[in-house]
């Protein structure tokens, strides 16, 4: 899910790299959304304990200190105003752009 | 227990430190020394604004009586922050470019400068807001009460009744925003004193709550597990008991929308943000603080469930439990941690709702009122403003308590957390709408957002009074009129849903279906479709906007007083020097740059909202020949040019750059073209010399029968001689042609290239002892693996070896052969101390037909036919190797010969 384990991953500052990180940066919350949803919720919901905690308790919190250490480390690494210049979309970038997405 | 005198003059004390703090900060950030204060920690602080006392107290009652459902509460602003990069640094860049004050100012901004859009958003904010102060009155109300119950009578303040101590609460809250927060009217000078204050009071409620939380767990129980069990040994349902489902993603939707879109949220995350990047620190640390903050919500209920009476009020386990073990210091803590977290939510809104109704319904009005603005000197419309804020300051939360007044002893404040987040709802769709859809327009936001919240009012907010009015709990069983298809928790039928879940329903899908069918089927304004452009492509390359000079009966002195009145005399100043625009008599005919005209107005919005802005400077350029949104026009078509001519300027970039790709292949063509020529014409040369004189010769034997034997046998050995010649030509020439049109593709194999060149040596050495030439070999590794073609490889070193003992003539003839392995590389150094090759030729040397000795010194028994070297080139190249020239250890020339080790026969 994060970037660092991806395989073949581009070098950390390129250009592949920031694009990769902004995929992340949806995918992360949007993934976790999927998680609190309803029937991946309820799967928890079976009144099972671990460590004498009700299961859904466990996981509520585990996916939620998950996105807290996500949220860390994507934070860390996304791109900062001055690394990616004003963004366009890829089909219809200028040439000023395009050296701003290499520096 | 405590006597109410304490707490309450603890609770005294308390806002004196926050106003020592405040001021202390304000000072701090007068002085230019506020660096602290704007960092991300306190920024990230700051937005724990969100968590009220309703929170505070009310997530362990929900916890109680609902379960999981307050995770959702705080899941919702969670996913939003950790999606930071899409929605809220949108956001927070938009604020900051377009000097939003409030969320009225940036729905208004966005949909063509609406007065009348930001006077509806301000409303239902003000509708929505006011019975969540009054909650926050109540909360304090109770804890004070519930803290100090057991002490009746005694002391004079025991006697001040609820209503008096939330009028007071109100009044000091009131004092102390209307002290910090309008001291400037200017949205970009934040109010660092009370963000300050907000954030001191954030730590303060949570470590207030982490106390009693450990102290649950770890002091009364014995771990968590524990409390558990408790709870399951006292008959409590530790599990969730329904299934997880429409209502937990209503509440996760309503939580995520709310932290956007609640005004007090929008007022610290976008407004009072001093730097895009603090939302870097934000995106994970507000999580986390709302984590913490919720860790012990469940352990604090269960055991309250499990061991308080069964009558007391689970939403005041924080304060009881604590109290009923005699901690009554931590009790005290609890209960400042709580009044906390409802003094920040109280200053916040009450700051935000002010600015909106300042800027979005006051000025308006006293602008439509007062034709000429002559009469309010300098900065008369910011001292207007500033006045008007502090009276609607005190209007908020005069109006606040009117509501705790009303209905503060029923049960009609309680559930006001998700009504009050279910209507600043409405706003979500023509929100995302302002930030990516170009194509919402006005009618369809301000149609939406109406409708959205007329129907939150008619199925949430009025139901929310069926408990306590006999006339609304019929309306609700019957209907308006006996129509039962209008009841309002069961709208059209709908039956059965959790009311929540019913409003939230109906409200947000109207309003989304009305925005996105109103905004389709109406026109979009001109200045609706500029600011479209403006919010949704915030992030793509800058707009350069080019100078668009206007001419207008508008002088510049008339628009100096419009900046005058709004900015002070001192910034209209600077504003207009910067730009060096000249004032007075000398400037009647000045044209002011359109791009000057949308500064202004920008920097006017940052005072006064965008809408009001818009029609201050409509005012003063009123009448005239271009109206602002001509400028707006304008500066948009020539926006639209630019961008048009940018495009052409890419495709003729990109036309120019393929025809330079064409010259380029077209180059490599002739220069191949002509190698070709080239090598044609020398090859016919080199044949027809020896064909040439055999022809000759044989002619001569032909016609001249009587020869004598010695000169015919020469005759005929120089024909054999010069046909082993051209048949030698021949095979180099058709060698070359294998190696280059690699016809023959040899296969690499592993071999010994050592072993290959001792061979090379070896077959050299007649030669060379025949030339009276000593071979050297020095160096020598064991063995060099190496990939190639044994014979091949010979081959290159033979020729090299073979060049170097022919083109020998020195006195004491040397040839070294050198052969090493560096850096996985396989290396022999050739060199003799010959001449050495002319500097002319060290470039050419490999090329086809190039030999380096003048024609004169030809001659001998074999003359190079300068194919050799080229021949020898193309095979280490084919080898991965590389044939080189370089300085060698003697004299003459050098020939290095490097081939890569191959890999897998090293051992590891």
């Amino acid at each position: 899910m994060l970037p660092h384990r991806l395989t073949a991953r581009p070098r950390p500052g390129s250009a592949g790299f920031h694009r990769r990180l902004r995929d992340a940066a949806f995918v992360v919350p949007v993934f976790a959304l999927l998680l609190l949803l309803p029937p991946f919720l309820n799967l928890f919901r079976v009144g099972r304990m671990l460590f004498g905690i009700p299961l859904e308790v466990v996981y509520l919190f585990a996916i939620w200190t998950a996105l807290v250490a996500g949220a860390f480390v994507l934070s860390r690494h996304l791109p900062r105003q001055s690394e990616i210049g004003p963004e366009i979309d890829p089909e219809a970038s200028t040439p000023d752009s395009g050296q701003a997405d290499h520096s | 227990m405590l006597s109410p005198d304490f707490v309450i003059m603890t609770a005294v004390a308390y806002v004196g430190l926050l106003f020592v703090l405040a001021y202390v900060s304000d000072g701090f950030a007068r002085h230019g020394r506020a660096g602290f204060l704007r960092s991300p920690a306190v920024y990230t602080l700051s937005i724990s604004v969100y968590c009220t006392s309703w929170t505070f107290y009310g997530a362990v009652g929900t916890a109680a009586s609902d379960g999981l459902e307050f995770v959702a509460i705080y899941m919702g602003p969670t996913l939003v922050f950790v999606g930071w990069w899409f929605i809220l640094r949108k956001l927070v860049r938009i604020g900051r470019s377009q000097r939003i004050t409030s969320i009225a100012d940036l729905l208004s901004s966005r949909f063509g400068k609406s007065s009348r859009l930001a006077v509806l958003v301000t409303l239902i904010a003000v509708i929505t807001i006011t019975p969540y102060i009054a909650l926050q009155l109540k909360a304090i109300t109770t804890s004070i009460q519930v803290i100090s119950s057991a002490q009746e009578g005694g002391s004079h303040l025991a006697r001040i009744d609820n209503n008096r101590l939330a009028l007071g609460v109100a009044i000091g809250m009131a004092l102390f925003t209307i002290l910090f927060g309008t001291r400037n009217v200017d949205a970009r000078e934040q109010h660092l004193g009370v963000v300050a204050a907000i954030a001191f009071e954030a730590v303060v409620k949570l470590l207030a709550l982490i106390a009693v939380g450990l102290f649950v767990v770890f002091g009364l129980g014995d771990g968590p597990a524990d409390v558990y069990a408790r709870a399951l040994a006292a008959g409590v349902e530790i599990h969730e008991s329904d299934p997880f489902g429409s209502r937990w993603v209503t509440v996760l939707l309503l939580s995520a929308s709310a932290i956007i879109c609640l005004p007090r949220q929008f007022q610290i995350t976008v407004v009072e943000n001093s730097d895009e990047e603090h939302l870097r620190t934000a995106g994970w640390a507000f999580p986390a603080y709302l984590l913490l903050m919720s860790l012990f919500t469940l352990p604090i209920a269960f055991y309250g469930l499990a061991t308080m009476p069964a009558e007391s009020n689970p939403d005041m386990f924080v304060l009881t439990l604590p109290m009923a073990a005699g901690q009554d210091g931590l009790a005290l803590f609890a209960f400042i941690g709580g009044f906390s977290s409802a003094t920040s939510m109280i200053i916040i809104a009450s700051i935000a709702l002010s600015i909106m109704v300042s800027n979005h319904v006051v000025l308006p009005l006293a602008l439509r009122r007062t034709d000429h603005l002559a009469d309010s000197g300098e900065q008369g419309i910011a001292r207007l403003l500033q006045r008007s804020r502090r009276i609607s300051i005190a209007v908020m939360l005069g109006l606040g308590f009117l509501y705790f007044r009303l209905t503060g002893e029923t049960g009609a404040l309680a559930p006001i957390g998700l009504i009050s987040f279910a209507g600043v709802a409405q706003f979500l769709p023509a929100l995302l709408a302002a930030l990516y859809w170009r194509e919402a327009n006005m009618r369809g936001a301000l149609a939406g957002i109406l409708i959205g919240a007329l129907v939150w009012f008619w199925t949430l907010f009025l139901p929310s009074f069926g408990t306590t009015s006999a006339s609304i709990a019929a309306l609700i069983a019957d209907g308006p009129w006996g129509i039962a298809a209008l009841r309002p928790q069961a709208l059209f039928g709908m039956e059965g849903l959790d009311p929540l879940v019913h409003s939230v329903f109906w409200s947000l899908f109207l309003n989304t279906g009305t925005l996105i069918f109103a905004s389709l089927l109406t026109p979009q304004g001109a200045l609706d479709r500029i600011q479209a452009g403006m919010f949704v492509d915030i992030f793509s390359a800058s707009r350069d906007v080019q100078a668009h000079p206007i001419r207008s009966s508008a002088t510049t002195d008339d628009l100096f007083f419009v900046a005058e009145r709004v900015l002070g005399w001192r910034r209209a100043q600077a504003l207009f020097d910067a730009d060096e625009i000249p004032r007075g008599e000398s400037a009647a005919d000045f044209a002011v740059g359109s791009d000057f005209v949308i500064r202004l107005e920008r920097e006017l919005a940052s005072s006064i909202g965008a809408a009001s802005a818009h029609i201050l400077l409509s005012t003063a350029i009123a009448g005239d020949t271009i109206s602002l949104e001509e400028v707006m026009r304008i500066t948009d078509e020539t926006q639209q040019v630019i961008e048009y001519s940018h495009e052409l300027e890419n495709k003729s970039r990109e036309l120019r750059e393929a025809a330079r790709q064409l010259e380029e292949a077209n180059a490599r063509l002739q220069d191949l073209h002509r190698q070709k020529d080239d090598f044609l014409s020398q090859v016919s040369h080199e044949v027809r010399t020896p064909m040439t004189s055999i022809r000759s010769i044989s002619e001569i034997l032909l016609k001249e029968l009587d020869l004598e034997e010695e000169r015919r046998s020469r005759f005929v050995g120089t024909i054999h001689q010069e046909s082993v010649r051209l048949t030698r030509l021949l095979d180099e020439i058709l060698d070359l042609g294998a190696l280059e049109g690699s016809e023959r593709n040899w296969e690499s194999r592993p071999i010994d290239a050592e072993a290959v060149l001792d061979r090379a040596i070896a077959v050299c050495e007649a030669l060379a002892r025949q030339k009276g030439i000593a071979v050297e070999h020095v160096g020598r590794p064991l063995a060099a693996p190496v990939l190639g073609d044994a014979d091949r490889l010979s081959q290159v070193f033979i020729n090299v070896i073979a060049n170097a003992v022919s083109h020998n003539d020195a006195d004491q003839p040397v040839i070294q052969v050198r052969s090493r392995i560096e850096d996985g590389q396989y290396v022999v150094e050739i060199a003799d101390n010959g001449r050495g090759i002319l500097p002319e030729y060290r470039q050419s040397i490999f090329d086809k037909f190039v030999r380096v000795q003048p024609e004169s010194d030809r001659g001998g028994s074999s003359p190079g036919l300068g194919l050799g070297l080229n021949i020898s080139h193309v095979i280490m190249q084919r080898m991965n190797g590389a044939l080189e020239l370089v300085d060698g250890p003697l004299p003459g020339a050098c020939f290095r010969i490097t081939l890569p080790l191959n890999a897998e026969a090293i051992p590891a």
